[in-house]
């Protein structure tokens, strides 16, 4: 037998010879049967309808003869007509008969019967004439006695022997058909030993091989229960330590869910703040604009107070010019005068009154002197005071030119600010969405993770259904080894391949 | 010739001012007042002596008047006062001039013992004027004689 042929191959073999022999069993004893059925219908169909045509030829004659015996009483025709068509009646049984008589010593008979029929007619038919001729009854009744009775004695024994024989074929055929229903008894009880002793030597090849393969495969299946249950062991712990790992990403989902719903409500708000100083920046840069003009006016209004100090300036440097010409005309009229007192003093007594005179102007021109000086240091002071004024008012207008720059840069700014502000509300919009629509994702993650760490759980059940599969798989292959292999050979079979 | 010189404390002086000093001049020794003018240096001359400046075309030597009693040199003078004993005319330089003054002799006294020494060919009195110390110089006396003399020369030359 070709050994890459498959268990179910080899099996379907075994059973396919063995229904083989079943079939060749079946076929024989159906052939036995039929043959069996055969002679007894032959036994049923063909002999046994004789004897009821021979029963029926007597039948016939009995009602010919009641017939006769009606009619002899009552003279009536009606029974007549019986009589005559019990004869035919009789005449066609008979010829019935010798159509389905097929021995030569049947037709003997059914011949001797024809003849003592001929002669049982004749009587009668004598009969009814001396009755149809009114003979008296004592007559009639004699020639019955006299004629008739013989010839339906001999009539009936004729009869009695065709049936003797008869039984006699019946017997013969019936013994026929018994023989060959043993005949075909003892072919079936050999073929069913045939195949018995044929399917026991394939069940035992067959149960030797599959046994040998059976019992390989159980160690594999040992084997591979062994490995599973490892590998399901493991994947339980790895089924565990995944369902507790997905708690806690669960948790942290949770914690980021909330997190990302805090920034939407932040980003929210920063968009609302953003919004708002965009508004007020807006407004800001409005404030500065206005602020420029004003310091616009502030500095032409400082340029103008700067060229009336430099006004003043020149005003008091033309003061001081003047200021020494009259400086230096009351020092000269000083010396004129203070000459003019020693020239007086020189001329005696004569000149004292002039001495006076001189003194006098000498002293006015020691006050205009004196006023002078202190004139020069007010003009001193005031150009002092318009010098440094202008200076001030100069750092004052580099000040408001500075502070005019620095609006432009604060105005600049404010659009700055503004357009970055706009951004800024934009980016807060998009971070809004974004992280809403990051919460959206967050929960679609956290229903996902649900459903893994649901199905992590569904895992570790599996798998410990597996662990329990396999446990029952090692315990069926070893049952099924002890099914297959012998006990002394269990331990031996039992390792794994 | 010997300067002119006045026992008598009383009558006009031109008080000038050089340093913190108050000086008195007899007003009979001034000629006038004026303006400082181009002073020329000459060799071997007093350090008080600044050189000499041609006044109403003379050449008269100029003395520092600072330098002339202290060694200090104080505010730059302002004006010249110049003097005559007899010929000779002197510019001295001071500080500024206060005019002609009429000192009372109550108010003037003698220099002390101690300072006649030192000052005495220039200073002839002390005294007080608006409660400051006043000297009242000997206008003949406080300029060397070589001086006069180098004037002289220069007033010969041609």
């Amino acid at each position: 037998m070709n050994q890459n042929w498959t268990f179910g191959r080899k099996l379907g073999l075994g059973f396919f010879a063995v229904v083989a022999l079943t079939v060749v069993t079946g076929v024989i004893s159906v052939y036995a049967l039929r043959s069996v059925v055969l002679n007894k219908d032959q036994v049923i169909d063909v002999e046994a309808p004789k004897l009821v045509d021979v029963q029926e030829l007597r039948n016939a004659r009995n009602e010919e003869a009641s017939a006769l015996r009606a009619f002899l009483l009552t003279k009536n025709d009606r029974y007549l007509d019986e009589l005559y068509e019990t004869r035919s009646q009789f005449s066609s049984v008979l010829e019935r008969l010798r159509g389905t008589v097929h021995f030569e010593e049947g037709k003997k008979y059914l011949s001797q019967i024809e003849t003592a029929y001929k002669a049982h007619t004749d009587a009668v038919d004598g009969i009814l004439a001396l009755s149809k001729a009114d003979t008296p009854l004592e007559t009639v009744v004699l020639a019955f006695e006299e004629k008739m009775r013989p010839t339906r004695t001999v009539l009936e024994d004729r009869i009695t022997d065709f049936v003797k024989f008869e039984d006699q074929v019946v017997k013969q055929a019936r013994d026929a058909s018994t023989q060959a229903s043993a005949n075909a008894s003892y072919l079936i009880i050999g073929v069913v030993l045939g195949t018995v002793v044929v399917a026991s030597i394939l069940a035992y090849f067959l149960a030797r091989l599959l046994s040998r393969q059976i019992g390989s495969a159980v160690g594999q299946v040992q084997s591979s229960a062994a490995e599973l249950q490892a590998a399901a062991n493991q994947q339980a712990a790895g089924a565990k330590e995944q369902a507790t790992a997905m708690n806690e990403i669960a948790t942290t989902i949770n914690e980021l869910l909330a997190t990302a719903r805090q920034i939407a409500e932040s980003g929210q708000r920063v968009a609302h703040i953003a919004r708002e100083t965009a508004d007020a920046a807006m407004s800001g840069g409005g404030t500065v604009e206005k602020s420029q003009d004003s310091i616009g006016g502030i500095r032409r209004q400082v340029e103008q107070i700067v060229n009336h100090m430099l006004d003043l300036g020149r005003k008091s440097q033309e003061i001081g010019a003047v200021l020494d010409i009259v400086s230096e005309l009351a020092e000269q009229t000083n010396i004129l005068a203070i000459n003019a007192t020693i020239e007086a003093a020189g001329a005696g007594e004569t000149g004292r009154r002039f001495a006076v005179v001189a003194d006098e102007i000498r002293k006015l021109a020691d006050r205009v002197a004196g006023s002078t000086k202190e004139i020069r240091s007010l003009i001193e002071d005031v150009r002092s005071a318009v010098n440094t004024t202008v200076m001030a008012t100069e750092t004052g207008s580099k000040a408001v030119d500075s502070g005019s720059r620095q609006f432009i840069e604060v105005a600049s700014s404010f659009q700055q600010i503004s357009e970055l502000v706009s951004t800024t509300s934009e980016a807060a919009r998009e971070i809004e969405l974004s992280t809403k629509q990051q919460t959206t994702a967050v929960e679609q993650v956290n229903v996902a993770i649900t459903s893994v760490a649901q199905a992590t759980k569904e895992t570790e059940t599996s798998s410990s259904q597996t662990l329990l599969t396999a446990s029952q798989l090692a315990d069926l292959s070893k049952g099924l080894l002890r099914l297959i292999v012998s006990d002394e050979h269990h331990e031996h079979a039992s390792r794994p391949v | 010739m010997a300067p002119h010189e006045s026992s008598d404390w009383g009558g006009g002086y031109l008080v000038c001012r050089v340093c913190e000093h108050l000086w008195a001049i007899p007003i009979e020794h001034v000629q006038e007042t004026l303006r400082p003018l181009a002073v020329e240096p000459l060799a071997s001359m007093p350090p008080f002596v600044r050189g000499i400046s041609v006044i109403r075309g003379s050449p008269v030597p100029v003395v520092e008047a600072a330098t002339l009693l202290a060694s200090e040199n104080g505010e730059p003078s302002t004006r010249l006062v110049v003097l005559k004993t007899g010929a000779r005319r002197v510019a001295l330089a001071v500080q500024s001039v206060l005019g002609v003054r009429t000192l009372a002799p109550s108010s003037l006294q003698e220099l002390p013992a101690l300072l006649q020494k030192a000052n005495a060919a220039a200073v002839a009195a002390i005294g007080t004027l608006d409660e400051q110390l006043l000297l009242v110089l000997r206008a003949a006396r406080f300029i060397p004689d070589d001086v006069w003399e180098s004037c002289s020369a220069m007033d010969a030359a041609p």
